[in-house]
């Protein structure tokens, strides 16, 4: 609801800002889809989840210096009103003048160089709805400021307001063992979501080195879960802390070195690193064929190693993604992550392709296996699912 | 629409009254070498780019805004911005061309908010599901080339220079590269492509040359690529060509998502 109002805050803004009729040019593009998942164990409620889901796309020049970007993602879920939403994913003023730019408003910002989950990718929380291995991002309220050197860019943000991660309805499962119940979400901030987060970042272009390190202070998009009030859910806990961070990205040829580390040091709790470490390879043919395939290798270190529901504290990350020719530009990826301690796995099959010039499927599959109850994996275990989707894009 | 001339249109446009009457030529790479010349000196340029492949009697059709940099002591620099088919609207490439034909690349993702740089070593792969190769779309400097022969023949009714050179750089897809070039303004207007077997796989036809500078600056707008092995053809159309782009600082990493 409060993303709703801050949302039509933000579209007040740019409709004034528009009705001059100042604008130079104005892109304007978008989907409307459909989206069905089924989860492989019939005994969850619900065992399908059907939505339908959109997205409006604007973007265009005020004046020489000024220009306004939108992009507002909604979903539909008939039955599970908890799980429909409006995101303001972009929805921001830029001014921009030489090196300098600023930014206010809703705005989506990737940090990161890995491929299988990126820990210095901290600012935008994650939209796990959309997308259970954390592409996607929800929009986050932020006044930016960046200076553009030629091979270096200082970024600073003022972050107003905190993005919950959505659970949509409470027996929606997330392979966490227990119901999640999102809308009793504690903070440790006083101000609850309201706390103000900053954010430092330099990054930068050496050669074929890229490179970026930040400072954050506020709250960890992360929560911990605590046990409900009847001990039959899991409510999500939101801490305050402090992290540094770095990632660095060399390529060589065919290969693409890849490092992020992360400190964290939680207010409330013991500090703890994690780091991720990878390689990258382009393929130029694939069994003789004209395929574009990269192959992706990547560990996963954390040094809490002790503490059973932290996921992903020493494990392996192998993936391939298939382009195929020709002009459906057609997707095929097939990874997992593999626990080296317990053995469990998480992983994925996905493939899209264009079938007409605006209309784009997907389908993906995931599934994880666990049997050892000191892994993360283990309420998980039997959480597969598969998720068709249709897209018409204009 | 204004054009300032710059020291390298000055320069061609002199070279250009140098050379233009003749016909003869001292080598092939010499041919190249004023060929290039009489391309370049619209400094900072932007295109509308329109792509039709033409597959097994299936159209498909790919638009994109092209911005070019011609920087004076290394590659271009390339910014093509996606529009259309619609689920890829606002994808972007960036592409710096290197002199040794390591080219350095990078995609931004809008769906992500993500720049990623990407490895450029598959130069023989095809763009973008089109009969172009990467390497047939990067810029034309002259190190990346050994011309080994130069002569005179008979193309579309024009007594062209015939050129042939072979790629030095790793993982091209050709054996050699036979261009023709029109003597009255050195651009070529076929291309033949001979993959590593020798074969003759492709052929490029470029047309619809229009002079800029009074005759000094030439560039094709109309590209037709057919590969011979596949039967299938890629269209290239510019349009609203003009001779100011973007700003020569949009051209780097952390800048060229910023371009639509």
């Amino acid at each position: 609801m409060q993303r709703a109002g801050l949302l039509t805050c933000a579209l007040a803004l740019h409709g004034a800002a528009v009705l001059p009729a100042a604008a130079q040019s104005i892109d304007v593009g978008g989907f409307v889809g459909i989206e069905a998942l089924r989860f492989a164990d019939s005994d969850l409620e619900p065992d399908s989840i059907d939505s339908l889901t959109a997205e409006l796309r604007a973007r265009g020049d005020l004046s020489e210096s000024l220009s306004f970007d939108l992009r507002l993602y909604g979903r539909a879920t008939p039955g599970e009103p908890e799980g429909s939403y409006v995101d303001p994913t972009v929805a921001k003023l830029t001014w921009r003048r030489g090196p300098w730019q600023l930014d206010v408003g809703y705005d989506l910002v990737f940090w990161g160089v890995a491929e299988g989950r990126n820990v210095v990718n901290v600012l935008n929380q994650r939209d796990q709805i959309r997308d259970l291995f954390f592409d996607r991002g929800l929009g986050q309220s932020m006044i930016a400021a960046r200076w553009f050197g030629s091979s270096v860019t200082i970024e600073a943000f003022v972050l107003p307001r905190f993005e919950e991660l959505d659970f949509g309805a409470e027996g929606r499962p997330w392979g966490l063992g227990l119901p999640v119940d999102g809308d009793a979400a504690t903070f440790e901030s006083a101000k609850g979501a309201d706390h103000i987060d900053y954010a430092l970042r330099l990054s930068g272009v050496a050669g074929d080195l890229e490179y970026g390190v930040f400072a954050f202070d506020g709250t960890l998009r992360e929560p911990q879960y605590r046990l409900g009030p009847q001990g039959q859910t899991l409510v999500p806990h939101y801490r305050l802390g402090r992290q540094i961070g770095a990632e660095a990205q060399y390529t060589a040829g065919p290969a693409l070195y890849k490092f992020e580390g992360v400190r964290v040091w939680p207010d409330s709790d013991d500090s703890y690193w994690s780091t991720i470490f990878g390689v990258e390879y382009l393929l130029g043919e694939t069994f003789g064929q004209p395929w574009d395939t990269s192959l992706f290798a990547e560990y996963y270190h954390d040094s809490r190693r002790d503490d059973s529901s932290v996921l992903f504290q020493n494990d392996l990350f192998l993936g391939t993604q298939i382009r195929l020719p020709g002009t459906r530009d057609t997707e095929f990826e097939i990874g997992a992550i593999f626990d080296l301690e317990h053995d469990g796995v998480i992983g994925s099959v996905s493939l899209s392709s264009r079938l007409t010039r605006n209309l784009r499927a997907s389908a993906e599959y995931i599934y994880a296996d666990a049997s050892d109850p000191d892994d993360a994996l283990f309420n998980a275990r039997d959480f597969d699912q598969a998720s068709f989707g249709l897209e018409w894009h204009f | 629409m204004t054009y300032t001339p710059s020291r390298r249109f000055i320069l061609a446009a002199g070279i250009a009254a140098l050379v233009a009457p003749r016909i003869a030529l001292a080598g092939p790479a010499d041919a190249m070498h004023k060929s290039r010349e009489l391309r370049r000196g619209l400094t900072n340029s932007m295109a509308d780019v329109t792509m039709t492949i033409t597959a097994q009697g299936r159209a498909s059709v790919r638009k994109m805004r092209q911005y070019v940099l011609e920087t004076p002591n290394s590659g271009n620099q390339t910014i093509n911005v996606f529009s259309s088919p619609a689920d890829v609207q606002g994808v972007s490439i960036l592409t710096h061309s290197a002199l040794n034909g390591d080219d350095r690349q990078w995609l931004f993702l809008p769906s992500v908010g993500r720049v990623k740089r990407i490895s450029s070593s598959n130069r023989s792969g095809a763009f973008v599901g089109s009969d172009f190769a990467y390497e047939d779309l990067s810029s034309l400097e002259l190190e990346k080339y050994e011309f080994t022969a130069a002569g005179t023949s008979a193309v579309g009714g024009v007594n062209a220079i015939e050129v042939t050179y072979t790629p030095r750089y790793s993982g091209t897809g050709y054996s050699a590269i036979r261009s023709y070039l029109d003597p009255s303004h050195y651009q070529p207007i076929q291309n033949h492509y001979f993959n590593r077997r020798g074969e003759h796989m492709k052929t490029l036809h470029l047309g619809g040359y229009k002079s800029y500078g009074g005759g000094a600056i030439w560039r094709p707008h109309h590209l037709v690529m057919t590969d011979h092995a596949k039967g299938s053809t890629t269209e290239i159309v510019f349009s609203a060509f003009r001779s100011n782009g973007t700003a020569a600082a949009n051209f780097s990493a952390n800048r060229f998502e910023r371009v639509s």
